[in-house]
């Protein structure tokens, strides 16, 4: 060890970062993580757009604030049911161009 | 403030560090790069600078597009990054320098880093850091810069790290040969 990584060391903080794991995680879950954060999106432009809190949309959901905080930290991995719901809730579409009985989403 | 190891190969000279504010439950790297996936946050904080958007410097873009773009340039950042930590000190050739380029003093603008702006892809993530070695560097700030100059309070409020730093690293007797320098993704 040299003179600077010596002096380096001795002011070092307790607390190792974290950001090496983050960004491991981020690379693993990429597709879906990318997802949750374009519905994120979503749900934050439709929150603002009809001047809904996050609490007021839990409520609309019947789940607890925390869940929709969750939603819209984009780290959740998202049913197709909780999809639905924000869907209907908000009457937004969160993806498009899937067909189900018959009928274009897009 | 103490000194945060992000990457820091054991037997080596070199490595990368960052700052961490007595007050703040994490170092300055761990925080900007948590900030810059964080959709809400990014939401709330595109819609207090929506004048910035508007304002044609990086062309009209919505809040929501805004918020999209930070994150797939936060993806990429930490892609180039997170491969370094894993090969890049195994390549003598290769460097921390090769991802931190000094900046010039004078000020933070745009106009300073045109010269290679070939090597910038047009991205409004920064993340400034101070040079100790060839190979050692200690970031200091990440921002969002949206505009020219450093101006802007949220900026402002990013520079005033960089002086403390410059403080701190004084007061524990560690020279530092250049002052600033910036990521960029070649």
């Amino acid at each position: 060890m040299n003179d600077l990584q010596e002096k380096l060391g001795k002011l070092e903080s307790q607390t190792p970062s974290n950001w090496r794991q983050s960004a491991k995680h981020g690379r693993e879950n990429r597709e879906w993580l990318n997802k949750s954060a374009a519905t994120a999106v979503k749900v934050l432009e439709a929150l603002k757009q009809q001047n809904l809190s996050q609490k007021d949309l839990a409520e609309r959901m019947a789940i607890s604030p925390q869940q929709i905080n969750k939603i819209v930290k984009g780290q959740e991995n998202l049913t197709l049911e909780t999809i639905s719901k924000l869907e209907i809730v908000l009457g937004i579409q969160i993806f498009s161009g899937i067909v189900t009985h018959g009928k274009s989403a897009a | 403030m103490r000194l945060s190891r992000i990457f820091v190969p054991e037997n080596s000279n070199g490595g990368l560090w960052s700052i961490h504010l007595d007050d703040k439950p994490q170092n300055e790297f761990d925080r900007f790069f948590d900030l810059v996936n964080d959709p809400e946050w990014l939401f709330d904080f595109f819609t207090r600078q929506e004048n910035d958007l508007l304002s044609g410097f990086y062309s009209d873009i919505t809040v929501a597009n805004a918020v999209l773009r930070t994150m797939e340039e936060a993806e990429e950042m930490e892609d180039v990054l997170y491969d370094f930590a894993e090969d890049g000190f195994k390549d003598d050739k290769k460097g921390l320098q090769y991802l931190f380029k000094p900046l010039n003093n004078f000020e933070y603008v745009i106009a300073i880093h045109q010269k290679s702006k070939a090597r910038i892809k047009k991205g409004w993530l920064r993340i400034y850091a101070i040079r100790l070695d060839v190979n050692c560097y200690i970031v200091t700030v990440g921002a969002i810069k949206l505009t020219l100059d450093m101006r802007r309070e949220h900026l402002a409020a990013e520079l005033k790290k960089l002086e403390l730093t410059k403080m701190f690293l004084r007061e524990n007797g560690i020279e530092y040969p250049e002052n600033l320098n910036t990521f960029q993704d070649e």
